[in-house]
This record gives C-alpha cells, structure tokens and sequence, in this order.
C-alpha cells in the first residue's frame, strides 16, 4: 500500500497520531488535564523518550506551564476536552498577545453528539475569540501532519495554535506514516518585558501587532496546501474540514470538495474561487456556522444550516438524509426498540454507591459534580440534584443554602475534580460560613476518564512517585472546622455523621476514601449472597442499582460473578439475609 | 477490492475494542485501507458499545452508514437488536447466545430470540455459546476471542496463518495460550455449525 515500506506505517488511533506528530515536530513539554475524548493524547506522548509529559490539576494549570515552556524557548503541547478551554480561557486569551518564543500547540477534542460531556461546545469559537489560527485533521495521518507542522507554524506567526479534534478524529483509526523526528535543540532564555508582561502599556503594543499578525495569517492560507481544492463534479461543491471531509467523501463521492484544514482563518479569496467554479455550494460544518457567517459577511452566497443541522454529532446517516442520497440504509430493519436503554452505570462494588444511597435516604440537596458519582442521577439511586461543571458542586451546593437555609444540603465531588476545581469554593464555604457539607468521594484516580493519576495519588503521569496531596491537612489549613475520614463503605458511621453536621454550623468536610475498582485489581476471596429463606422482598438492596443485584421474579439474587464483596448491600438489608461467603 | 462494512457491539467491558483490533489488523496484513472507530469514556461504563470498521481499496470514513454493515459480531445477544439498523441486506452476525440484561430492566419484556427475529428479516446469523466456552476455559476475559474465532470461520476464512500472525501480534505472551485455544474452539464451533 502506498510508496512507503511496510515497518514506516502503523494503524493508530487519532490521538496516538496526535503525539506522534507532536513527537516528530519536536515537541519537549506536554501538558494537560484529562477528558473524553483527549485523554490518551498525553498517555500516548508518554510513550517518547526526550518528552516531558505530565498531568496538571487542570487545564488552566496546564496551558500556563506549556506556555512557560514555549516562551522559555522549548516546543510544547497542552491537551484539553472542549470545556476544558473553558478553564484554560482566561491564560488563552492574552498568551495570544504575548505570542511564543518556540512553538505552543493547544489540542482541544470537541466531542459534538455529546458522547461523553455536559455540553458539546464549538471551540473553533476561541480561536475567532482570541485571534489565532485553528487547524483541523480529518482523519490519524492528518493529525500526525499537522501536528507535524504546528510548531514550526506556531513559531513563523509567533502565536499560540489550535488544534481542533472531534470524537471521531480522536477515538478513530487509520493508516499512518511514520517519520523521524525533527531535531529543535530550542532557544535560549531571553527576558523580554515589552512582549511578556501584558501590563497595560506594553500590551496595547500588542493588541495592534495581533491585528497585523491576523494580516498576515490571511494572507498564508490563501496558499497553504493545508487547504485543499479538489475538483469533480461541477454540478456541487462542498466546502467542509475534519472528519466531516471523509464523510463527504463517502457519501458524495462525485462532488467538488473545498477541505478546509485551517478551519480560521478562512481563506476567502480561494473560497470565492471555488464557489464561482461550482453551480452550487454547500457549507458543512459541525455545531456553529462559523464559517458559513464569514462568508456571508464576505458577501459569498452559499447554503449551510438552512439543511445542515446545528445541534448533534454529523455522520454518514444524517448527510445521506440532507443530500437525499438513498444508501442502503432504506432496506434495513430496525429492533431496537424491542431492548431496554442499557446507559452507563457505576460499577459492582463502586465506593460511591452506598453514600449516594444514604444522602438520598436522608432527603438531603445533593449538589454533585462531574465524574462517575454523575451516574448516581439515574435510578435507583436518584440522588443527584445538579451536575454544572468541574468544582461547581460546593460552590452551588453553598447556593442552594442560602436560598433554602433549612435545607440539608450536600456537595459531592471526587478526588481529581476537588483537586481540579473545588478548593476555591471550599475556601469560600469557609470564610462566608456556609452550613453545607462537603463529601469527598476519594476514589484514589481519576476514573471517569478512564483512570489517570492525579495530585492526590501521588503518583505523576510518567510513573514516578511525586508528593500525594492529603486532603484532611488541605481542608484543616484552611480553616474547616470539622474534617472527618472513613471508609466510603462504612455507611453505618457515615449516616449519623451526615445527620449531625447538617446540623451544625459552618462548613463539614467528610473524606470517603476506598479505592475505585478500576485500580483494585484483585478480586475479594469473598462474595455476598442472599438467603432466599431470609429474604422478605422489602427490595431495599435493589435500590442501591448494583449490577450484581437482580430480581427474577420472585427471587432476588446476587450474582456471584460479578460481586465485588463491598458489602454495602448488606448494610442496607434489615433482615440479614445477606451474608457473606467465601469463593 | 469491494468495499465492507463490519460492526463489533456488546456492553462495556466485553472485549469489543480489543476484537475490533484484531479484526482490523488481519484486514491490514491481507492488503485492504481500513478506518476504524471506536468509543471511550462514559459508553464504557457498562454501557451500551460499538465500534465500526470499514475496509477496501480505499476508504475514508470511520463511521458506517445504516445498512452498510456486511458482519456483524454480538458480543451481548441483546446488542445485535440495538445495532441491527447497521445490517445489510443479507448479512451475517456472529452472535454470543449469552444475555445480560440491562440494570433494572425487566426480564418479562425482552424478546425471547435475538437470533430468530434476525433470521426472519433474512440475515445469517450464526450462534456461539462463547461464554461457556470461555468459562471452560477457567477465563472469562476471552469471550471475545472465541467470538473472532468464530467470526474467522466465515470471515477471511482461508487466511488461517494470518489469523495465527495477527493473535500473536496483538496478544501478551502470557496470554497467548488460553485466547489462541478460545480462537480455535470458537472456529471449530463455527466449522461444525455451518454443517449442520
Ligand atoms: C473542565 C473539565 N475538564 C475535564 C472534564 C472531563 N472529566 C469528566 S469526569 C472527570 C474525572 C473525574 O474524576 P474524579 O473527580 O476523581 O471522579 P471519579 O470519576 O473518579 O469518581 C474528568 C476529568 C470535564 N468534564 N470538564
Ligand atoms: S470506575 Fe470506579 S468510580 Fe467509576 S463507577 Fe466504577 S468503581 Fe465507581
Ligand atoms: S457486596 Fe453487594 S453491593 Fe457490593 S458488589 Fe456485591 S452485590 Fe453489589
């Protein structure tokens, strides 16, 4: 296949491209904070030698460092999911004045359809909002291309570059070209104030040569190869970039394509071009007309959301839908709706279950956070009341106290998003006094994502034994004035513990500490079983949604295979008809 | 080279990634372009799972359109009714009789054969007791190599050595063994069910 030999092309997944490229490009630091779909970017560039990977507390952290690490003089990447830029604005928005000494590539995953996420945002909108160019790969060898040339790029236009990925780029594999890497011993450090300390006189200098630097990105894609025309069928053109592009591809295989790999600037005077060869012309993007309002404010007529949804992922289906192209699709059957949803739901033996079982029996307001105690939303448990953003629960959970003062009201957040986001509004529940409690779900890793390390393991990104943050000494020293730590099992010490600090005043810290199950490899020589002489029905260990626990009509089992002995269901049980038994 | 589509789907945990790159690697060796897509984070959580392989002289897209599915390889019986859209006409799925119902369902409203409703819309379908295989075994991680066994008896049927190279490839030594046997007992179960 192809003019290269066999050993130079491996099969890879878009985000091992991702660092493949940035490998090649020569990047020295890479830097992020986990998130679907992004997260095995960094895990994969860990895989190099003479690359400095780690993960940050959060995106905010993480673009700072890198940015550090280009103004100092060396190539570096940072990684984030879309709503991770959120965090990382406020440092994004003027390391674009400053610009870079080597090269600072930002890889954003979009996750458009919302596989994974709490929104599904358009980050192209930051790269408009800041004023620096955006790539977008279509496919793995594109992602090791770009990222390839990003740093060069990054360093010729002296700015900070996005790169936009989507869950399909991202979680897709492809064929990919392997290449040496570049060598980029980097620069020296230099202090230059005017262009690195955005006090206001310096950075109104700045604000200007942004304008002039915008100019002169205009002018280069105009020519990129970056961008491509590629002429059919004259009858239709397409302009569109990412995944969408292959999806284009297959669906229209006769029509005139404008693939737009700098997805901003856009190139208007090629765009211009190409729609005055063409009879009619179709802009398709994903999420927002970025595009499609540029060009028309450019004075280019073109068709775009009037047929191209705005809202959800793109795919092959819905582009067969808005082309009236008949695919195969009309002859095949759809069962579907003979089987039950089958959602995500925490796993056998998770610490999260039984404390989200008891707030909920306690009817408290439960402000929850992101990460796998979310799931606790859904029934049976039903126990979740707001799921905004990363550390929004103790924050909110302090807003739901002062609208209902006589309300118990809770926060829950695991370990990585407390690190992440929650200190501050920890630091607030105690200097405003808020009455609310605090539970830390410490899992011991990341887990939603997938199970990355993080400040509280103690353990960093490349393996090394770092300092494992302890989360009663955070809390104490910052005044908390009550900090208590138990097992996240121990529901029997953990409900009069809640009762008693939603009376108290000020804010209560309680640690739930168990491992998560992802990380606790071995199996318990012991199981749960119910005794069907003892069992009465009362279904009370049903509502804890375990997936070892099932009713067969009459009879409510565990099964064996899947238990993870927590125990936690026989805490629940009034009749001790759970026992354990050994394997 | 004609181009085909080929969906794996099961439940969060069952292997699908793993067998998908096995599949696609065997696609690779024999000479064909292939795209593969996948899903992480939330979907594998005991969720619902898909991953969608495409393959000719020359493909682009990661992601299948309905009816483009030539195979299909269940790795959940219930699964194959979710995705069954992705089927075309005729096609063939690799079916694990094995059932796990979703938290909270309720066992009274399932159908009762994933693989007769399929069959009676004119698909293929070839059932594996992969589980008990695999539990014969005294290994429940592969089921989904018994599955891709099975698929290898009507899929790249003749390429037995390539099979042999690409689980070599793909698999730790340690655990060489025990998929290589789950590989060929769910071959051999296919081999004798296509006499029947
Ligand atoms: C700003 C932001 N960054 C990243 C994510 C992705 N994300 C979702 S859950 C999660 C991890 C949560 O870990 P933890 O708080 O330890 O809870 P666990 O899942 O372990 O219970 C991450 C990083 C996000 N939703 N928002
Ligand atoms: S991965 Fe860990 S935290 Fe998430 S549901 Fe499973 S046990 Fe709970
Ligand atoms: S002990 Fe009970 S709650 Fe815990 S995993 Fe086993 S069945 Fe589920």
């Amino acid at each position: 296949m192809g003019e290269f030999p066999k050993k130079k092309q491996r099969f890879m997944m878009g985000n091992e491209a991702l660092a493949e490229g940035a490998y090649e490009g020569g990047v020295a630091v890479g830097a992020g904070y986990p998130g679907t779909p992004s997260s095995e970017i960094l895990e994969f560039l860990n895989c190099y030698s003479g690359v400095d990977v780690r993960w940050c507390p959060n995106e905010k952290v993480a673009l700072e460092v890198a940015a550090g690490a280009a103004i100092g003089g060396k190539r570096a990447l940072v990684t984030m999911k879309h709503v991770g830029l959120n965090v990382a604005a406020d440092p994004l928005m003027t390391v674009a004045y400053t610009g870079v000494r080597a090269g600072l590539v930002i890889i954003v995953a979009d996750d458009p359809g919302m596989y994974s996420s709490q929104n599904e945002q358009d980050s192209r909108n930051y790269a408009v909002f800041a004023k620096i160019p955006c790539l977008e790969p279509a496919n793995s060898e594109e992602a090791r291309l770009f990222l390839r040339t990003a740093f060069e790029l990054s360093e010729t236009f002296d700015t900070p570059l996005l790169i936009r990925s989507t869950t399909h780029v991202s979680h897709s594999k492809g064929l990919v070209n392997l290449e040496e890497r570049k060598s980029f011993p980097g620069f020296d450090y230099a202090r230059d104030a005017n262009k690195y300390v955005m006090i206001p006189v310096f950075a109104r200098i700045r604000r200007h040569i942004l304008e002039e630097r915008m100019d002169r990105i205009k002018k280069w894609v105009e020519t990129t190869p970056l961008n491509r025309v590629e002429m059919r069928d004259q009858s239709l053109g397409i302009i569109t970039g990412g995944v969408l592009y292959e999806y284009i591809r297959e669906v229209l295989p006769d029509a005139s394509v404008l693939k737009l790999g700098v997805s901003f600037p856009l190139p208007l005077q090629k765009i211009k071009t190409f729609t005055q060869a063409v009879e009619r012309v179709v802009v398709v993007e994903e999420l927002d007309p970025i595009w499609e309002r540029e060009m028309r404010a450019a004075g280019i007529s073109v068709v775009g959301k009037e047929i191209i949804p705005v809202e959800g992922e793109i795919t092959p289906d819905v582009l067969q839908t808005v082309f009236g192209v008949r695919g195969n699709g009309s002859e095949t059957v759809n069962f579907s709706r003979l089987v039950p949803n089958r959602p995500p739901v925490m796993c056998a033996g998770c610490p999260h279950r039984g404390v989200l079982r008891v707030l909920a029996d306690l009817k408290a307001v439960v402000a929850g956070d992101i990460g796998c105690s979310t799931l606790g939303v859904m029934p049976p448990l039903s126990a979740i009341d707001s799921c905004i953003c990363m550390g929004a629960s103790i924050s909110m959970a302090e807003g739901f106290k002062l609208a209902h003062p006589d309300l118990p009201v809770a926060a829950v957040i695991g370990d990585s998003t407390f690190i992440h986001g929650g200190i501050p509004p920890l630091i607030d529940a105690v200097y405003n006094q808020t009455n609310i409690v605090v539970v830390i779900l410490d899992n011991r890793i990341t887990a939603m994502t997938g199970g990355q390390q993080n400040p509280g393991t103690g353990v960093t990104l490349s393996g090394k034994k770092g300092h494992a943050l302890d989360f009663g000494d955070l809390c104490r020293s910052i005044g908390v004035p009550r900090v208590e730590k138990l097992s996240s099992y121990d529901l029997k010490t953990l409900r009069p513990l809640l009762q008693q600090a939603f009376r108290e005043s000020g804010p209560t810290v309680l640690i739930v500490s168990e491992p998560c199950q992802l990380i606790r490899k071995e199996r318990e020589p012991v199981r749960y079983r119910i005794t069907p002489e003892k069992c009465r029905q009362c279904q009370r260990c049903l509502k804890l949604g375990c997936p070892a626990i099932s009713q067969n009509g009459e009879v409510i089992q565990i099964l064996s295979e899947t238990c993870r002995a927590c125990g936690v269901c026989q805490s629940q049980c009034a009749f001790e008809a759970i026992e354990e038994v050994t394997d | 080279m004609k181009n085909g589509g080929m969906i794996i789907v099961g439940v969060g945990g069952t292997g699908v990634l793993k067998a998908s790159d096995v599949i696609s690697g065997i696609l690779l060796e024999d000479g064909y372009d292939v795209r593969q897509s996948e899903v992480h984070g939330m979907a594998q959580r005991g969720g619902s799972v898909i991953t969608q392989i495409k393959y000719g002289n020359e493909v682009h897209s990661p992601l299948l359109a309905r009816g483009e599915a030539s195979f299909m390889l269940a790795m959940e019986e219930l699964e194959s009714l979710r995705y069954s859209s992705y089927l075309a006409k005729g096609a063939r799925v690799v079916l694990n009789t094995w059932r796990l119902i979703p938290t909270g369902a309720s066992p009274d409203i399932l159908p009762e054969s994933a693989a007769m409703i399929l069959r009676t819309s004119g698909y293929q379908v070839y059932e594996i007791p992969a589980r008990d295989i695999a539990f014969e075994l005294n290994n429940l991680k592969v089921v989904n190599m018994v599955m891709v066994g099975g698929l290898s008896g009507i899929f790249l049927k003749e390429k037995e050595t390539l099979w042999e190279n690409i689980l070599t490839h793909a698999i730790p030594t340690h655990l060489l063994d025990v998929n290589r046997e789950a590989f060929h007992r769910g071959r051999e179960w296919i081999r004798k069910y296509s006499e029947q």
